[in-house]
């Protein structure tokens, strides 16, 4: 069984500066024709129970709620067994919608607040203000559900370690389970990108990552992943699918999948989309493909890599495959063997890119 | 051919004026190419060139044009590079013609660059023949364009034909004005032998292919001919000339343009300018004007994958091939392991064969910063002659370092007397004269140490005059100066390939300079990095990089995987343009950030 599902709302109200995720303006004649086609792609999905379903986006509350309500209502075929999330961006959400969601299910929200700055939002170009944040979270009081994650992102220019500081004190003072917090990234095909932005010197970025860590971790957020940060068991569930690279299905606009050796990338062209031909290419992973892939996100967490469960799925061993890479890591201080588990170190975590690169041939 | 029906020429321009455009519209219109096989810019054969929009290699291509007076004429157009690096070739181009086609662009007008090349043409006594192209862009102005012709150069632009090469609109104007006003060759057929080598190169089955111009007499196929300047003898095996395509030809003489073969087995036995004569009936005098090139400029060249020095090695000796200027010798570097110096005519031939090299064979390469020549008098009394900085003796061994000085010609507007005069005189230059040439130019003369010219004086004089200087030079002589090597120091090793030789008043602030730009350049490790220069044992300038490396992705998600593993993949090639040094992984750019040592730091 597959135990992941993930659904892609690529509308937004506006387009924010760093975003290359697959994404345009929200139109309603457009989302109802995306609605159809998406019905469409979902109706030939055969399983009918998943552990978790995550929508996300782009903005899947910049739906209409007439919208979100078709939407909601053709996932409804599937039984979510734990973790139903929905990315809700603050000014496309309300009491209706927080009842509606409630109504179908979905246990689990991830709010896209990026930072409590005002000045900084409307640098990245952000739509909401911080009385939007506030509504949100006394819509999802008043329907009771409880298990919400926020994003922030840090490194823009000119952004100081202060007004980051001032950014996480606000977060951990909040109703929240959860925090996924992302250094920006600029990707050339972005408003960022085109316009040349500078983030912010390497030595702060270095700073601010280090202060989001010993900040969140001792005030009960325990990092698990990268950027990841939750509550006791908090975790989430299906994100953590890729990160033990296992198996899960997407559907939308740019979306992936994997299925055992099979990955699979749906096209990032609207029109495409709509004329059904959501499939961009499907290709077979080879053996050595998925030893590393597992590397690379495994090494992700945490945790890191169970070494008798990779071994088993890859018929291998982790540690002499990859001896030299690992050798060399772990005489620098940058990965260790730990309880049956190969992870990076504290300082590890900071170079991961580096760490990677010695385990490509 | 009757001598009356050959013209010779060669086409001069600024960089993008439309010299490749025009000369391919000459080829189409004279039906030496159909235009459906033309390939954009016949002449430039290199991709590299195509894309620089420079000349390196010369060619020449003859065709045959039937003029409205009802005549054939054989033309031979010259192709000339067009950079101060081959100054030298362009001129003996230039030696082979009668005149000169001048192409001068109708949006943008005289250049610097044209006017150094019209006096070129002229110290070679052709007849310059203006045409004023790009009249089709609705920015032309050719009345003003003829007016500057007129004023700038002192060149008559009335009859100058408004062309547009790109469109071939009026083309024909160009090719009557070359039969009207380029002379046809004068020259003895039944003197003694004198043929012009303009041009050459390899060809792996006949050797060498000479280009040359017949001067004086004539030459045929089985003629034992002899090459002045080395005294090489050779039979001849092939003449021709190129219509593009090879046209064999029994014989060729005075006054025609073709190529030569002769089963020589290395371009070195073949100089450009050398002079050509028949061993049975020699002449007295070879033809004036012969230089030996001389490497002005040498570098390390390294793989930056140690195993790939025997392919380095094999590529340079193909472009050596074709390329007689290009020298190099094995060399190692405790920094950078096996590789080579290698010696060029200048900064540009040295970027075109790093670029070859690179592109044509797939080598990725790190070169050290270029360095003149030093004359190393030690206390022993021994004179040696240093081109690499690492290799300079011990201090105490020295008793004096002389540097080789050129004689610089800046040609420039007069309003840019002032930034061009500072520059100089920031790099070590004397003064000796400036020529007024007419009421808007000036000759800048100077005595400028090639060092100075070999660090970034060439840019620098292009920004302050906005591309409208240009500079020839001459080596004139080596002068001892108060010179020393300055060390770079990374994590406490001496890297011997970052060392560079300096003028002592000036040490203080390149250490400086140079310590903070590797400061920028050097990627952060996870450890502190000090990075020090040092002049004679003694660190005069220090930074340190910061141990704060984070080199993670923010975001790994499902739909991520792909494009994340790309990502990662990118770094891996950028780690293979590194070099490890100790435990520091050094960019391709610290070895040339020696070369902006000037720089200021913002």
């Amino acid at each position: 069984m597959i135990k992941g599902l993930y659904v892609h709302i690529p509308f937004c109200r506006n387009i924010c500066g760093y975003c290359d995720f697959a994404k345009c303006r929200y139109e309603k004649n457009l989302a109802d024709r995306y609605l159809l086609h998406l019905n469409r792609e979902i109706s030939e999905i055969t399983q009918t129970n998943f552990d978790s379903i995550y929508i996300g986006g782009g903005t899947p509350t910049a739906l209409s709620y007439e919208q979100l309500e078709e939407l909601l209502q053709m996932l409804s075929r599937f039984k979510v067994e734990k973790e139903y999330t929905i990315e809700i961006n603050p000014e496309t959400f309300d009491m209706e919608k927080a009842e509606l969601i409630k109504k179908y299910g979905v246990n689990r929200v991830s709010v896209g607040i990026q930072s409590f700055n005002e000045q900084l939002l409307a640098h990245m170009g952000r739509a909401h203000h911080n009385i939007d944040v506030h509504n949100t979270f006394r819509a999802l009081d008043k329907v009771g559900i409880s298990n919400r994650s926020i994003d922030l992102m840090y490194g823009f220019h000119n952004q100081t370690l202060g007004e980051l500081l001032d950014d996480l004190n606000k977060a951990v003072r909040m109703n929240i389970t959860h925090i996924s917090i992302y250094a920006l990234e600029v990707y050339p095909q972005t408003p960022f990108g085109m316009a040349g932005y500078q983030r912010v010197d390497d030595e702060t970025d270095f700073l601010m990552y280090q202060t989001i860590i010993d900040f969140l971790n001792s005030h009960s957020f325990r990092q698990y992943e990268t950027s990841n940060f939750a509550l006791t068991t908090y975790q989430s569930e299906h994100n953590m699918l890729y990160w033990r690279y296992e198996d899960y299905l997407g559907v939308g606009l740019g979306a992936s999948g994997k299925i055992r050796n099979l990955r699979y990338d749906n096209t990032r062209n609207f029109m495409d989309y709509i004329h059904d031909h959501y499939r961009k290419t499907e290709y077979k992973l080879t053996m050595k493909d998925q030893r590393f892939e597992a590397v690379m996100m495994n090494l992700r967490l945490l945790k890191g890599i169970n070494i008798k469960e990779y071994d088993y799925r890859f018929e291998t061993g982790l540690l002499a495959l990859y001896h030299d890479a690992i050798e060399k890591n772990v005489n620098k201080g940058l990965l260790e063997i730990v309880d049956g588990y190969l992870r990076v170190t504290d300082k590890g975590l900071f170079v991961l890119n580096d760490i990677l690169v010695d385990f490509m041939d | 051919m009757d001598q009356k029906y050959i013209r010779n020429f060669s086409i001069i321009a600024h960089i993008d004026h439309g010299k490749s455009t025009l000369a391919d519209r000459i080829l189409e219109q004279t039906k030496a190419v159909e235009s459906r096989e033309m390939v954009s810019q016949m002449l430039d054969d290199m991709d590299l060139e195509r894309e620089r929009g420079i000349t390196i290699k010369l060619n020449a291509v003859s065709v045959n044009y039937h003029a409205d007076d009802g005549h054939d004429y054989l033309f031979n157009l010259i192709d000339t590079p067009g950079h101060v690096d081959f100054t030298y070739e362009v001129s003996r181009s230039l030696a082979a013609c009668e005149g000169a086609v001048l192409v001068v662009d109708a949006t943008q007008g005289v250049e610097a660059q044209t006017i150094a090349n019209v006096y070129l043409a002229i110290d070679n006594n052709l007849e310059v023949v203006p045409v004023i192209n790009k009249i089709d862009l609705p920015s032309a102005m050719p009345d003003v364009v003829r007016e500057e012709i007129e004023n700038d150069i002192g060149l008559s632009a009335a009859d100058a034909p408004l062309i547009s090469a790109k469109t071939g609109e009026n083309v024909h104007a160009v090719l009557e004005s070359i039969v009207h006003n380029i002379p046809s060759p004068e020259g003895d057929p039944g003197a003694p032998l004198k043929a012009l080598i303009f041009d050459s190169y390899y060809d792996s089955y006949r050797g060498v292919i000479a280009f040359i111009r017949i001067k004086e007499g004539s030459v045929k196929v089985g003629d034992s001919i002899r090459f002045m300047a080395n005294g090489q003898t050779y039979q001849v095996t092939e003449l021709g000339i190129r219509t593009p395509k090879e046209v064999a030809r029994t014989s060729l003489q005075a006054g025609e343009v073709g190529w030569l073969a002769a089963s020589i087995k290395s371009v070195r036995d073949v100089r450009v300018g050398d002079t050509i004569t028949l061993v049975s009936n020699p002449a007295a005098q070879p033809l004036p004007g012969y230089r030996q090139l001389q490497s002005m400029v040498y570098c390390g060249f390294y793989p930056t994958d140690n195993a790939r020095y025997n392919d380095l090695r094999d590529a340079l000796e193909k472009l050596q091939l074709n390329d007689a200027s290009l020298q190099f010798e094995a060399e190692t570097s405790q920094a950078l392991g096996f590789g080579f110096r290698c010696g060029f005519l200048g900064l540009l031939h040295m970027d075109v064969v790093q670029e070859r090299l690179e592109r044509e064979y797939n080598l990725n390469l790190i070169a050290t910063a270029p360095s003149v020549v030093y004359e190393v008098k030690l206390t022993n009394g021994e004179t040696i002659m240093c081109d690499n900085p690492a290799k300079l003796p011990p201090v105490q061994n020295i008793e004096y370092i002389a540097e080789p000085y050129v004689k610089a010609s800046i040609m420039a507007p007069q309003e840019y007397i002032g930034p061009i005069m500072e520059l100089c005189q920031n790099k070590r230059g004397t003064y000796k004269d400036i020529i007024y040439m007419d009421e808007n130019r000036v000759q800048i003369i100077y005595e400028l140490p090639l060092a100075e010219i070999v660090f970034d004086f060439f840019d620098k004089m292009k920004s302050c005059t906005k591309g409208y200087a240009s500079l020839d030079y001459e080596l004139i002589e080596y002068r001892s100066s108060s010179l020393a090597r300055m060390d770079i120091l990374i994590n406490g090793e001496v890297v011997d390939a970052l060392a560079s030789i300096v003028h002592t008043s000036f040490a203080y602030q390149r250490g400086s300079n140079i310590t903070r730009r590797l400061k920028d350049i050097i990627p952060k490790q996870m450890f502190e990095i000090p990075v020090q220069a040092a002049v004679g044992g003694k660190v005069i300038a220090r930074t340190n990089i910061k141990a704060y490396r984070k080199n993670v992705l923010a975001k790994c998600y499902g739909g991520d995987v792909s494009r994340k593993k790309k990502l990662l993949e990118k770094q891996k090639e950028g780690k293979k343009r590194m070099k490890a040094v100790g435990e520091v992984e050094i960019p391709q750019e610290a070895f040339m950030a020696l070369l902006s040592m000037d720089e200021e730091i913002k």
